[in-house]
């Protein structure tokens, strides 16, 4: 019951389930009653921000830190001038057709284009549909750019998370702003238009 | 681009980990109980997590990464002193809780919301109490998937655990919660053990 709340629970289970639930109207009360405890406890549950003073503290330590005492290869200059050139390379094919401003904080991108995919699924070879009707809940979707590559993206907003778990989102193209960090595979994303279901 | 000295590792690693502040605070109070334990904890994970930030793996994000070091980190400071893990006799747990769903809404004889009792009769610092008194483990699950609103696989990664592992703390946490809330309400009259609920008036309220 716990994860049928939750809305984990396979496709094939949870219809089931719910065959059972609109049959059996003890288990639909049950069912009641924990949906109401559960919003109680959501709605109660504390979300206490980070008092104001902690960001400047922990900048302040961070700064505090020695220089390493050697950067990692990746972070040699020539290492590094490569790697900037390449993913330059990359944001310059077909599917990225906006300006680009390089930034020593992430490459700041303002109309790339993107593929959602469930990532899992995609890394397997299924194509879109069998994507879109895959019912693993635990699969998340990711961008997939034209290079092949996956970039998963901030969480910070209620309408990015949707695209994190929606499956009817995968098979859509997206125009996207914001910042590409390469070393995590993630996109900060500030803003993204819809394209539709038109491939890359 | 630049070769990458300290500086600029510092500001991506401030970019890109710094916005997961709050929710990094809310566990670490969530888990020490203490708002100056808690920002002393985020601090030290911050910390560490800069330490570490050549060892990041890009598969994970990089919140549940945060969540992950911040946890370990807890443990490592926090509960070193600890002998033993808090056990719970779960079958008795379990047997209480369905006794007061019993009592309070199967048996009732008028239709009874139990989010209205919950929210009419326990007070903000009895659900904290509550949650500080579940178990670590099911406490972090708890507040990742209730307060964080993460998935199942999303929680597994931030704390390295199977997902079996995830639903079994998730569901022990939330009957332990739900029957902590319950016992407030009854005690404070809004419902009853014998079955049905007291009215306002009835409870003294």
């Amino acid at each position: 019951m716990v994860h049928f709340q939750a809305d984990e629970l396979p496709a094939a289970d949870r219809a089931v389930l719910q065959t059972h639930l609109d049959a059996c109207p003890n288990c639909a009360r049950r069912l009641e009653i924990e949906d109401g405890l559960l919003s109680a406890i959501r709605a109660r549950i504390a979300r206490v921000p980070a008092p104001p003073g902690l960001e400047t503290r922990v900048r302040a330590v961070l700064a505090a830190q020695a220089p390493g005492a050697g950067l990692a290869w990746y972070r040699r200059p020539m290492f590094a001038a490569l790697a900037t050139a390449a993913l330059l390379a990359v944001l310059m094919l077909p599917g990225f057709d906006g300006p680009v401003d390089n930034r020593v904080d992430g490459v700041v991108i303002a109309g790339a284009e993107v593929l959602v995919v469930d990532m899992d699924c995609d890394r397997a070879g299924r194509d879109l549909d069998q994507q879109k009707g895959c019912d693993k809940t635990h699969h998340l979707n990711a961008l997939k750019t034209s290079d092949g590559r996956y970039w998963s993206f901030n969480l910070d907003r209620e309408s990015h998370r949707r695209l994190l778990v929606d499956p009817g989102m995968r098979g859509h193209r997206f125009r996207v702003e914001g910042k590409f960090y390469p070393k995590f595979q993630t996109l900060q994303m500030t803003r993204y238009t819809d394209l539709g279901t038109v491939p890359l | 681009m630049s070769p990458g000295p300290p500086h600029d590792r510092r500001t991506e690693f401030e970019d890109v980990a710094l916005p997961f502040m709050d929710a990094l605070f809310n566990l670490a109070l969530n888990l020490t109980r203490n708002r100056k334990d808690a920002e002393d904890l985020v601090q030290e994970a911050y910390l560490r997590a800069y330490r570490f930030f050549d060892s990041y793996q890009p598969s994970t994000h990089i919140k549940a990464w945060l969540f992950r070091i911040l946890r370990n980190t807890f443990i490592n400071r926090y509960r070193a002193a600890k002998i033993r893990p808090e056990e719970v006799d779960f079958d008795k747990v379990e047997m209480v809780y369905e006794r007061l769903v019993d009592d309070a809404f199967l048996q009732s004889r008028q239709p009874v919301s139990p989010e209205q009792a919950v929210m009419d009769g326990v007070l903000d610092a009895e659900v904290q109490q509550a949650m500080d008194a579940l178990p670590e483990e099911y406490r972090t699950v708890v507040v990742l998937a209730l307060a964080e609103e993460m998935s199942y696989k999303e929680i597994a990664g931030a704390l390295s655990i199977p997902l079996g592992t995830v639903m079994s703390r998730l569901h022990r946490g939330r009957k332990l919660l739900q029957k902590s809330l319950l016992e407030y309400a009854r005690r404070k009259g809004i419902i009853s053990g014998r079955g049905g609920v007291k009215t306002s008036d009835e409870a003294g309220t």
